[in-house]
């Protein structure tokens, strides 16, 4: 039986995880299949993407093209189907303070351990692309106090994260200044997106004091350091952001070409999850034993017939 | 702060009934807190017609039914006792809408006997699973909650076409799988009501409806007869139809809405209502540059 009380809550759990020392690998995930997949592969905390998000739900960019409801909804399934923290993108916090408030509200509710929430100014767009915009230092902060309040009436254990996007925009002086500005308002963490050089991203390391997530995209403006390297730069929290959605692409890709070329055939079945293994994935044994626990007997021998499992080893 | 399950669990402990007038949206649910009420019911017959323009016959999914109960739990402060219906399947199911409403922050969940597709307790041609069955997903539901005070409200519907004997055994044996409420729907008369109120450890409910099949008493009563807890599920949103279709039968008549202008709520009061000066408060606190003090033009 499932028991809160003797569980840590998740936003505590990612509390615990940042005080651990040396850095920590909390890959992008899009969806709730991607999150179980990373939590099976043996990571203690994924991270949200919008731009995942957008990709799977509407095969668009990352253009702000997804709405709060939409964002809050993929945010609670994949918290759902993991027992490891996720932090949530939060995008710009879908409108201003008070939006930025509410936002911070859902995505506690949604059971996401924290959120990032950027300054750009709506539309927002994934921010290794050009033509970024962003709102006032002050409005930004009020949207940061804002959430920082959100948090306090519902958890304070809830983790907001301030990510700026003005080092395109405004250069690397101003986002660090912002960053500074965020650390003093109490927000936890500090993601200054799209670093373009080690040297900007040592900077940043030196001058803001505070748990840094540094977004690592495949193809992205940010040289791909090692775990290692960030970590020895003072990177905490590391997150390759799309590694999974793009492996996924190339996957289906490449398999689904070959399937319409030659048809269903046996040549590409070890880079499946066939049927048993993929039962794995979505814990199809937990329901059997919940049908054990709960249907009456007679129910499951009409059912099974004496068989134990729903799919055979 | 006290959490609304424990809140609610305090609340039944007492020795006075506690009312709990149902709701099928968070505005109404507003109406109720501000009223003084300490507890508010999420109808699903209310919902459906809400959501839907339909009957009460299980229309409604799992995800509709938890996304309602979360902005209502989310509108007001007082404990919301949610209808899940029959748990939208069996007790593999059952697992995953006890946990969709626990996340919605609702302090209880009510499950009932019906086979689905289920319809309003006061209509005719219900029907009830298993005994065996029912106890499975209550022993499921207990074990699904996370937060232990979350409280199971088991329902049976064995009443109409069984006889209050089998309802009462049903209810003893959903009260031994640890359902923390039993709810005996539709019971005919008030000899039938005081049997209820006498079989059971555990709190019991009765649920008012307006020309339904059980004797239509005050709260005074149900608490003389022994109830813990009384439901009016269905006013507020009979109340709503009747005073709507009198505003549109006017404005269709005389073209203006001048003659019952008396009968709405004021603009201020309900700006008041839906909590606008907290959105001012954040405003000017947030420094939007939105507040009322922000620059024209």
């Amino acid at each position: 039986m499932m028991n809160g009380m003797t569980q840590l809550r998740k936003t505590t759990q990612f509390r615990k995880l940042l005080e651990r020392p040396g850095a920590l690998v909390a890959p992008g995930v899009y969806d709730a299949l991607s999150a179980r997949i990373c939590e099976m592969a043996g990571f203690e905390v994924v991270q949200h993407s919008g731009y995942g998000t957008a990709a799977v739900l509407l095969a668009r960019p990352d253009v702000g093209l997804i709405g709060f409801a939409e964002m809050c909804a993929q945010v609670r399934n994949i918290a759902h189907a993991v027992n490891i923290p996720v932090l949530g993108d939060s995008d710009n916090g879908f409108g201003n303070a008070v939006n930025a408030f509410y936002t911070v509200r859902e995505y506690c509710l949604a059971g996401a351990a924290g959120l990032f929430m950027e300054d750009q100014v709506a539309p927002k767009r994934c921010g290794h692309m050009a033509g970024k915009q962003v709102v006032s230092r002050e409005e930004m902060l009020g949207k940061l106090k804002a959430a920082l309040d959100a948090r306090g009436e519902l958890d304070p254990d809830f983790v907001v994260m301030y990510r700026t996007d003005a080092l395109a925009v405004n250069g690397l002086d101003d986002a660090i200044d912002r960053a500074k500005a965020a650390v003093d308002v109490g927000v936890d963490m500090i993601f200054v997106e799209a670093l373009e050089t080690r040297a900007q991203m040592e900077r940043v390391a030196r001058e803001v004091h505070a748990p840094l997530m540094l977004n690592l995209i495949e193809g992205g403006k940010t040289p791909l350091v090692t775990v290692k390297e960030a970590e020895s730069m003072g990177f905490k929290y590391i997150v390759p952001a799309l590694t999974s959605l793009y492996a996924a692409a190339r996957g289906m890709l490449d398999v689904m070409r070959a399937v319409r070329e030659e048809g269903v055939s046996e040549k590409y079945l070890d880079r499946l999850c066939v049927f048993k293994d993929f039962a794995k994935i979505v814990r199809l044994d937990d329901i059997r034993s919940k049908e054990d626990a709960y249907l009456p007997k007679d129910v499951l021998e009409s059912k099974y017939h004496g068989n134990t499992r729903i799919v055979a080893e | 702060m006290e959490k609304k399950t424990t809140l609610l669990r305090r609340l039944l402990q007492r020795d006075e009934i506690l009312i709990a007038p149902g709701v099928h949206d968070p505005l109404v649910a507003k109406i109720v807190e501000r009223e003084g009420f300490e507890a508010v019911y999420m109808t699903g017959y209310g919902t459906t017609a809400s959501l839907l323009g339909k009957p009460d016959v299980g229309l409604l999914t799992l995800t509709e039914m938890a996304d309602r109960a979360a902005r209502l739990a989310d509108a007001v402060d007082i404990p919301v006792i949610a209808d899940a219906d029959t748990g939208y399947g069996n007790a593999v199911n059952v697992t995953r809408t006890i946990r969709e409403y626990e996340r919605a922050g609702v302090a209880c969940i009510q499950l009932e006997d019906q086979v689905a597709p289920k319809k309003c307790g006061h209509m005719l041609g219900r029907e009830v699973i298993p005994l065996q069955e029912m106890v499975g997903k209550i022993r499921a539901a207990c074990d699904a909650r996370r937060d232990d005070d979350l409280m199971i409200m088991a329902r049976t519907d064995a009443r109409t076409n069984f006889g209050i004997d089998a309802a009462l055994e049903r209810g003893k044996a959903f009260e031994e799988a640890g359902a923390d409420i039993v709810f005996i729907e539709s019971p005919e008369n008030i000899d039938e009501m005081r049997r209820i109120t006498s079989s059971f450890r555990v709190p019991v409910i009765a649920n008012m409806v307006e020309h339904g099949r059980t004797p239509f008493l005050s709260a005074a009563e149900l608490d003389e007869i022994g109830f813990d807890l009384g439901i009016f599920p269905v006013s507020s949103t009979y109340v709503i139809a009747k005073a709507v279709t009198e505003l549109m039968r006017t404005l269709k008549r005389d073209g203006t809405t001048k003659s019952v202008v008396d009968r709405m709520i004021p603009f201020g009061e309900f700006n008041e209502l839906i909590g606008l000066p907290d959105v001012r408060d954040m405003e000017r606190r947030y420094a939007t540059g939105r507040g009322e003090d922000a620059p024209k033009g």
